[in-house]
This record gives C-alpha cells, sequence and structure tokens, in this order.
C-alpha cells in the first residue's frame, strides 16, 4: 500500500517544501447556484512556480472553480488562501482587484475601445508604475508575445490569435505571482492553438509564477502541467501528474476523458501480481487492475483500452491477406510507434482509415461488434479488410463493472 | 474527494485542517448574507418601477369596474362604466383607431420593406442616409407632422398660396385617410429598424441553394419572403401599438375633422367637467386590449413554426446593382417618403410661418413678422426654456434609470424576477402616453396621500415623474440591446486585473456604452421636450410646455404664430441633437467612437466577428429591442 503522503508527493511532482507558502490553498470549497452545487467540496494546493492544469468537460465545475479563485465568484462554503492570505473564508471575501493574479479569458476579453497597448498598460496601473514606464512595459510585453508592431491598434483590427496574444501581455506584464488562464485555446483554430500553448507554457515558467489553468481538451491538459487535476461533477476526482492520470486513472470516468481506443467487456480470470486474465467471449486478453484489489476470478469487468495499448498485429505490417494495402502508401515511422509486447492477438476487420501525416489511424470492429479506434499503421487497409489486433496489457486497464457499458460504436 | 494513484483519499493541505466545510442551514444563511446587498438594490429597482410605472396606472384602470375602491363611486364592482363609455360612443371610436391603425401598420410596412430592400440589398445611391433620415423623422412629434399637411392643405395654406388648393384634397388629408398616412409615416422607422437587419441578413447562401438547386429569381424570392414574416410581424405590431395610442394626431387631424378615435375620447372623458375617470379607465383598458389582442395575433403565427435562419454563419447576399433606370425608382421612392413625411409637413409648418396668410406665394408675402411676434408675446419664449429645462433633468433621470433597468435585465434575465420586469416594461412601453397622464392625475390626487402630506397634484414635480415614467420603459428597452451585449468578462478583466468596481465600469465598460448612452439621452430629450398628452393633461397651471403652447396657439387661429413655435421648437431639439452629436464626435477619445469600425484583417477572427456581428448602440441594435414585441 502507498503512503498517502508520498503518493501525493509523487503525483505533484514537486513536493512542496515546508516553510514555503502555496500559491494556492483551496479547502472544502462549495459553490452552490440556487439548486445546482457547481462546485462540490474541492481541496487542492498548487505550490509557488506550479502548472496546474484542471481538466473536465462542460460542467464539470472547472470554470467555477477558476473564477472562485479569481474572485468573480463568491464561494458558497469553504475556505481560499492565495499566497498564505485568506482570500475567502467565513466572512470575507476579497474582491478580485485586491488579490494580485491576472487572467485570460476565453473570449479574450479585451476592451475594444482601448489600444493593444492600453489594454496591456491598464493591468499595470495597479503597480504604481509611472506612464512612461507603463508604456515601456506594455511595449516589451507585447514583443514578447510577438506584436511589437500592433501596439497601436484596437482589437477590432487584430485576429482572434492576436487578440489572445495581448491577453497573454497583458496577464504576464505586471508580473503576477499567480496566473489563471479560462480556456484560453478554445476559440483559435488548431495552428494557433499549438502556437500560443508553447508560448504560455514557455512564458510562464519563465515568470516563475503559479499558474492554474482550465481545458476540456486533454492533449492541450498532458502538454502544459505539471499536475493535472479531473473534475467530474463538481468534484476534484484525481490530482496527479500527467503521466500518473493517464497511466492509472482513479474511475473510468478519468480514463474515458482522458483518451481510449475502446471497451470491451469480459469476466476476471487469474492474475499474476501485475496482470489480470480476462475472459473477452472466449478471447484471453491481459490488462492491469485498476482501484487497487484485482476483481475476484468470475467477476464482470470492463477493459478500457488506451489508444497507445492497440497495434496491428506481427510487425509494423498488418497481416493483411492478399492484396488489401494500397500501393505507394507506405510511411516509414511505424517503427517509432511500436507498442511494447503483445499481451493478446484478436481478430478484426479494419472499417475506417484516416490519414494523419505520419501514418493512419483507423477505425476496426472485433468479433461481437465492438469497435477500437485511432490504431496506428504506416499503410491504409481498404475498408473491411480483415487484419489482427495486438492488445498490450499496460494500456488495458481493468475495472470491475460498476456501470452500464457504453454503446458500441465511435 | 482528491484520489492518489490508486484511488485512495487524499487530504492535501493546509487549510482543510482549520475549519470544516460548511453545510446545511449555515451554509444557506451565509448565502442569504451574501446576496442581500444585490437582494436590496433588486427590491429599490422594483420599487421604483412599482411607484412609476405600475401603481398610477393600475390604480386609474381600476376605476373601471370598481369605483368605490377609491371613493370615486358607490359600487364595488359595476358595469355601468363599460356601458355608458359605450353608449359615449367608444365603440366607434375604438373601431375608428383600430381602422386608421391597421392601414397605417399596411403602409408602414410596406415603405420600411422599400427602404430597407434599397438599403440593405442594393447599391442605390443616397441608401446611407436613410438611418440618420428615418431618425429625424423618429424626432419630430406626430402633432408636428400633422400640423404641417394641415398647413399645407387648409384654405390659407400653401396649396391655396401657389393657387392649387382643393376641396377634395383637404377632405382626403383631413380625415381618415389623412390620419392614417400621417401614422404610417410616423411609424416606419419603427417598421424599417424592424425589418432591416432580416432583410440585410437574409439571402445570402439561401438564395443560392435555392438557385443551386435549380430554382430562378422568383422561386429564391418565394422562399425568402416568407422567412421575413416575423420583421414584418414586428414591424406591423409595433406601428399598430404606436399608432393606436397615439395622441398627437388625434388631437390634430382627427378632431378638427371631426374623426374620433380612442385616445381623445379618453381625453375628453378627463378634461371636461366633471371628469370621469370610470369611462375614461374603461377607455384605457380597450386600448391596452386592442394592443394585447394584437400581440397575442402575433404570437399565435410565430409558435407554430421556426423563422430562425440568421445565424452567426449566414452569409449576407452581396448588394446588386440596380442600374441608372433601378437607381432612379430607388432614389424617387425615396424621395417619395422622405419628402411626404418629413418634407412637405415641414415644408408646411415653415410656410406658414413665414407667409401672410390668403395673399398668395411672393416674394411680398413673406414675412418674419410672426417670429418677431413670438419673441414680443409674454410667455411664448418661456415654454421653450421650460421644456428643456424639464427636458434636461428629466432625459437624464431617464437614461439613468434606464440604464439602470436594462443592466438590470440583463443580469437576470433568466430569473424570474427579470422576466417579470422585462414584461412589466414591454406592457409599459405600449401603454399610451395619454393612459399614464390619467394614471398620475387620478393617483395623485387622491385625498389619502394629500392627508399623508405628499402633495404632488399640480405640480413640476409630478408632471416630470409622468415624463420619466412614460419614457423610462422606452429608453430602457433601447439600452437593453447595449447592456445584453457587454460581456461581464470585461468587467471581470478590469476587477482581476486591479480596477475597483468603480473603475471597471467607468475604463471597461462605460466607453463602449457611450454612444448608446448619448442616443437614448437624445431620443428622451427630444421626446420629453416636444411630450404631449402628459404636458396636455399634467402641466400645472401657469406652466406651459411647448407642445401645449404650440397648440395652445393654433388653438387660438394664430396659425402663424403657432407654427413658428413649431420651426423654432424643432430647430432647437436637431440643434441640441447636432450639437450633441458634434461634440461627442470631436471631443470623445479615439476608441469611443471607432471601435465598433474594425478594419478587415486578412483572416477569419473570432472576436472580431463577435464584436461585428452585434453592435451595441447600433441602430439595428436598438431598435431590435425597441420592437421588443417581437
Amino acid at each position: 500500500m502507498i503512503n498517502v503522503r508520498t503518493a501525493q508527493a509523487t503525483a505533484l511532482g514537486q513536493l512542496r517544501p515546508e516553510n514555503t507558502v502555496p500559491a494556492v490553498e483551496v479547502a472544502g470549497l462549495t459553490k452552490v447556484f440556487g439548486s445546482k452545487v457547481a462546485v462540490d467540496n474541492i481541496s487542492l494546493e498548487v505550490a509557488p512556480g506550479q502548472f496546474v492544469v484542471l481538466l473536465g468537460p462542460s460542467g464539470s465545475g472547472k470554470t467555477t472553480l477558476l473564477r472562485c479563485i479569481a474572485g468573480i465568484e463568491r464561494p458558497s462554503a469553504g475556505r481560499l488562501g492565495i499566497a498564505g492570505v485568506e482570500m475567502d473564508g467565513p466572512g470575507t471575501h476579497l474582491p478580485p482587484e485586491k488579490r494580485d493574479l491576472a487572467m485570460v479569458f476565453q473570449d479574450y476579453a479585451l476592451w475594444p475601445h482601448m489600444t493593444a497597448e492600453q489594454n496591456v498598460a491598464f493591468a499595470l496601473r495597479r503597480r504604481r508604475h509611472g506612464a512612461d514606464e507603463r508604456r515601456s512595459r506594455s511595449l516589451l510585453a507585447l514583443a514578447q508575445v510577438g506584436l511589437a508592431g500592433l501596439a497601436g491598434r484596437y482589437p477590432g483590427q487584430l485576429s482572434g490569435g492576436e487578440q489572445q496574444r495581448v491577453a497573454l501581455a497583458r496577464a504576464l506584464v505586471a508580473e503576477p505571482s499567480l496566473l489563471l488562464f479560462d480556456e484560453p485555446l478554445s476559440n483559435l483554430d488548431a495552428d494557433r492553438r499549438e502556437q500560443l500553448r508553447v508560448d504560455i507554457g514557455a512564458m510562464v515558467r519563465r515568470l516563475g509564477a503559479a499558474a492554474v489553468y482550465i481545458t476540456h481538451d486533454q492533449a492541450e491538459a498532458f502538454a502544459l502541467a505539471d499536475v493535472v487535476g479531473v473534475l467530474d461533477q463538481g468534484r476534484l476526482v484525481q490530482l496527479a501528474t500527467p503521466e500518473t492520470v493517464y497511466r492509472d486513472p482513479v474511475s473510468e470516468f478519468v480514463a474515458r476523458f482522458t483518451g481510449l481506443a475502446g471497451e470491451l467487456e469480459g469476466v476476471a480470470g487469474s492474475f499474476d501480481g501485475t496482470h489480470l486474465t480476462v475472459d473477452v467471449s472466449g478471447h484471453e486478453i491481459h490488462g492491469r487492475p485498476m482501484l487497487g484489489e484485482p476483481p475476484e476470478r468470475g467477476t464482470p469487468v470492463r477493459v478500457l483500452i488506451r489508444p497507445t495499448a492497440a497495434h496491428f498485429g506481427g510487425s509494423d505490417s498488418p497481416q493483411l491477406h492478399g492484396r488489401e494495402a494500397l500501393p505507394g502508401l507506405s510511411l516509414s515511422n511505424g517503427s517509432a510507434r511500436r507498442p511494447k509486447p503483445p499481451s493478446a492477438t484478436l481478430d478484426a476487420v479494419a472499417l475506417d482509415s484516416a490519414f494523419r501525416g505520419w501514418g493512419y489511424d483507423h477505425v476496426i470492429e472485433l468479433a461481437g461488434g465492438r469497435r477500437l479506434s485511432g490504431i496506428p499503421h504506416s499503410q491504409r487497409l481498404r475498408f473491411e479488410s480483415r487484419a489482427q489486433i495486438v492488445l498490450s496489457a499496460d494500456g488495458c486497464l481493468v475495472f470491475p463493472t460498476s456501470q452500464p457499458a457504453r454503446p458500441a460504436g465511435l | 474527494m482528491v484520489h492518489g494513484a490508486r484511488g485512495e483519499r487524499l487530504t492535501p493541505s493546509v487549510l482543510t485542517a482549520r475549519r470544516p466545510p460548511e453545510q446545511g442551514l449555515a451554509l444557506k444563511f451565509r448565502q442569504a448574507g451574501r446576496h442581500s446587498s444585490v437582494g436590496l438594490a433588486r427590491l429599490g429597482v422594483a420599487a421604483v418601477v412599482v411607484l412609476l410605472l405600475v401603481v398610477p396606472p393600475a390604480c386609474f384602470l381600476i376605476q373601471a369596474v370598481s369605483p368605490r375602491l377609491f371613493n370615486q363611486g358607490t359600487s364595488w364592482l359595476t358595469w355601468s362604466n363599460v356601458s355608458t363609455a359605450f353608449t359615449d360612443g367608444l365603440g366607434r371610436a375604438l373601431l375608428d383607431s383600430v381602422a386608421v391603425s391597421l392601414g397605417a401598420g399596411l403602409l408602414a410596412v410596406v415603405c420600411a420593406a422599400g427602404l430597407a430592400f434599397i438599403s440593405e440589398r442594393t447599391t442605390a445611391p443616397g441608401r446611407r442616409l436613410f438611418v440618420l433620415a428615418l431618425w429625424a423623422v423618429l424626432l419630430v412629434p406626430s402633432y408636428l407632422v400633422a400640423v404641417g399637411w394641415e398647413e399645407i392643405v387648409l384654405k390659407s395654406g400653401l396649396l391655396a398660396s401657389m393657387g392649387l388648393w382643393n376641396h377634395t384634397i383637404q377632405r382626403t388629408v383631413l380625415g381618415p385617410i389623412g390620419v392614417a398616412f400621417v401614422l404610417g409615416f410616423k411609424g416606419t422607422p419603427f417598421a424599417y429598424f424592424a425589418l432591416a437587419p432580416s432583410m440585410g441578413a437574409l439571402g445570402g447562401d439561401i438564395e443560392s441553394s435555392v438557385r443551386v438547386h435549380g430554382g430562378g429569381r422568383i422561386d429564391a424570392l418565394r422562399v425568402i419572403a416568407p422567412l421575413l414574416l416575423p420583421a414584418i410581424m414586428s414591424g406591423f405590431v409595433i406601428v399598430f401599438a404606436e399608432s393606436v395610442g397615439d395622441f398627437g394626431v388625434a388631437t390634430t387631424i382627427a378632431a378638427s375633422a371631426h374623426f374620433p378615435v380612442a385616445t381623445y375620447t379618453l381625453y375628453e372623458s378627463i378634461s371636461t367637467f366633471p371628469a370621469n375617470f370610470g369611462v375614461a379607465a374603461v377607455v384605457g383598458w380597450s386600448l391596452i386590449g386592442t394592443v394585447a389582442l394584437a400581440l397575442l395575433l402575433q404570437n399565435g403565427l410565430m409558435r407554430s413554426r421556426s423563422f430562425a435562419v440568421v445565424s452567426g454563419r449566414s452569409r449576407a447576399s452581396a448588394p446588386k446593382t440596380l442600374g441608372r433606370v433601378g437607381d432612379s425608382m430607388a432614389l424617387g421612392f425615396a424621395v417619395a417618403f422622405f419628402g411626404a413625411s418629413l418634407g412637405v409637413p415641414l415644408l408646411g409648418v415653415v410656410s406658414s410661418s413665414l407667409l401672410v396668410p390668403f395673399k398668395g406665394l411672393h416674394l411680398s408675402s413673406l414675412t418674419l413678422s410672426n417670429y418677431k411676434g413670438l419673441l414680443g408675446v409674454s410667455g411664448l419664449s418661456g415654454p421653450i426654456r421650460f421644456s428643456a429645462e424639464i427636458g434636461l433633468v428629466c432625459g437624464l433621470a431617464t437614461v439613468t434609470l434606464g440604464a439602470v433597468l436594462a443592466r438590470t435585465m440583463a443580469s437576470s434575465r433568466k430569473g424570474i424576477g427579470g422576466k417579470v420586469l422585462d414584461m412589466a416594461l414591454l406592457v409599459a412601453v405600449a401603454l399610451p402616453g395619454v393612459v399614464f397622464a390619467a394614471g398620475y392625475i387620478f393617483a395623485y390626487n387622491l385625498p389619502f396621500l394629500a392627508h399623508a402630506g405628499i402633495d404632488l397634484y399640480g405640480t413640476v414635480p409630478l408632471l416630470g415623474m409622468a415624463y420619466v415614467a412614460n419614457a423610462v420603459p422606452q429608453s430602457s428597452r433601447i439600452m437593453l440591446g447595449p447592456f445584453s451585449q457587454i460581456h461581464d468578462s470585461l468587467l471581470h478583466a478590469a476587477r482581476v486585473h486591479g480596477a475597483g468596481w468603480a473603475r471597471s465600469w467607468r475604463s471597461g465598460v462605460l466607453p463602449l456604452l457611450a454612444r448608446p448612452l448619448l442616443w437614448a439621452a437624445l431620443l428622451a430629450f427630444s421626446g420629453l421636450f416636444l411630450e404631449l398628452p402628459i404636458s396636455e393633461l399634467l402641466a400645472p397651471p401657469g406652466v406651459v410646455p411647448v407642445s401645449v403652447a404650440i397648440l395652445s396657439v393654433l388653438g387660438k387661429a394664430n396659425i402663424g404664430q403657432g407654427t413658428a413655435l413649431s420651426v423654432l421648437a424643432v430647430a432647437f431639439t436637431l440643434g441640441v441633437v447636432g450639437v450633441c452629436l458634434g461634440l461627442f464626435h470631436l471631443l470623445a477619445p479615439p476608441g469611443w467612437r471607432h471601435w465598433q469600425r474594425p478594419t478587415p484583417v486578412k483572416e477569419p477572427a473570432v472576436g472580431n466577428d463577435a464584436q461585428t456581428a452585434a453592435l451595441p448602440g447600433s441602430a439595428s441594435t436598438i431598435q431590435a429591442d425597441l420592437v421588443g414585441v417581437s
């Protein structure tokens, strides 16, 4: 059994030294709107300089939690501290302007009647700098986000990506110790999203500020975070490093939300101390039992399969029959994605293939109609061509059956 | 609850140990305390709305069936006022009102559709001036348009001076047809502002989809026309409601043509001695009922079908180039409309004020004696000063209260309180000014108020209160659109970056609302400066607002001086509007003026789209909310 404190330390990646004050402390925080509990008794801690990403679907309470930290919403119960100072608690609520933080909004929230420079300079007023210094710092911040020549433009004269860069400059310019990000990339196209994600990560870490970032995109969360917090229906269900969340999700919800190729129903078999054998419609596959003790032999289980756990059988080339592989479309980076040795091989039929640049993602159908998606291969498989799928035990997460299975399909 | 890697429960932290989270009743009490300041503010807003907008008309309207409630009769519940009202001709007056209002609505929709088509779907010259000219039509009160037409067609008028007077023309204009036309012209701006956004947004992809599937121009028109139905109905209903409640034309053309309409019947019931509030209340109910019926009819027509075709992804069709003949026809149509609605009446008023009657149209018959006389006549320069002062004070009060109400509605539209407020203001917009005035006369003349030391009847403050109460519903609806479009994140962004509540509003939001606030203030001022029914019924003895002075002088057959006063009043209003807009243009920081006009960027920008799609304060936005009856 893992020691709780050790687990937390491992999960958070960097244990806060005993004598440092956390950048954010949230304890038992609850927010109720009418009869709806948006945030339900959440506790978490963000160390100075730590980048925490709160990940959850729409309605999970992540935005409300962020707005509570910002002071925009007032918690219904619980306590919230920033840099050791109580912001919310019984009889206490400090307004947003007293919290010394900065925030990047999903809709940018730039004031359209101010130029880019004026928008950025607005955040410096509380620092009591003179007008000249405000101007020079604002211009510098704009230059840092790549908008040196656009300081005099109004938001309406900038593209969406440029507007969000202005918002980022506004958040960074006053060098606050805490930065909040409310899905800042969700309104951008894919190309700009990736560019700005890299910039956000680099700039925040260069500044050394703690950051709380919310998103519903697990790829974005894993790419940015030191620590990922997964929220479901107002509750923080897991707080750990991205690697831990991916490898050891604490629930089927977390596993599904962080990416699956598909799900299989089966019956628990023998357990060798690491892996559990599962009987799926007469085929034996192996997986890792989640939630502590392995299920007893004979009990129904559900196997959630990570995309990285499934690949086509044998070698990089699938076990193709006849002439199904399309000529001239072979790509050569399949070896880089070679998974661990397979634990089970299953017969499958290809249903769909999507070109991804590096190769193809396939959707296959197993016996019994269950589908797996995102299976990579360097070649395109024809529709309904037969193949073999190898499932690696490490990426097959076995949960005791507690909820109805999702319908077959994508 | 937080879990570690294996599902074990984690208890991170320092703060958790200090105090367990509150539950149950304690939590509810704390929530109640937090919301108390917001609740108090909302309660205050509700109290103002009830006292200003609900109580006076309600006290008045209840007289229709329960005169004893306020010691106006002996019965707690009686239908005698209803039968008296109909015996006295309410039925005929109501039918007349409905008939001319239907005509006005149809005329307004046809004119507005033509103008909207030209301005939104063509490249005809001068189309960009339409909105400005329509604002001018909106600013000039209906009684002045009516007086202008009278001065054209009367035997002493301009046509006679030109030797073109004709009895048939006079009888046509000074009768039901003239009433309907004047009301239709006055209502066209409302219908235009309801129609133009849809006319501009429709077409595009919808038209293309008809064409690529084999349909011709006629087929495209057949598909698009029904989609305009909501806008057409909105425009029609608002013009109908405005026309049914109009008092300006009722007291001028209709009265002199002995063509009874409902609003004038109500006025007569109160202004004759002894005042019969019970009968007046029945007329008030019938006016409200007529408007309500129109609204219900519109809702019934709209409910069964979805007309939502305009979305953020809609692509407007490109404006059509009409060619020389088409341009000429479009221009001719616009000139004819603006000539009839604005040019001819203004010409009538101006000519009447400058010409010596019955002397023909010669240079020698021109005279400034009316204007000179106006300055010399004791008390006639006073009305302009009085109306300007009270218009300024009440205009500012109207905009302030209207802004508070608009913000309240915008922030709580989904709640019950917000919906009730929305509905109350919508009903108040449809409530004729003459009903408001009657309500104020009645409610503030009740003996128990005098006993309580509240003696407002016959005072300027009561006149001001009624002005504000009458103007606030429209003003708040005008500002509702702009306030709704201001995203709270702008305020939140200011707060999290260090600005307090007041500075967040001052720096982050109010500049964005400067233009709609200015327009709302100017509209309120203009409306109040030339307001008629409340002025007529509530002006204290010795106090003469401009509108009352104009009609009073005209009533004494001093046509020249009456029209001269009208010219000065309209010139003063337009001057104030022009000066204020000019000052705004000159003095407002560039960002306040230009943020609504983004320059095109090479790539699509989500933020840009959001901003340009809905410009707070733009005419279409203002009127879309003004015609909130849709």
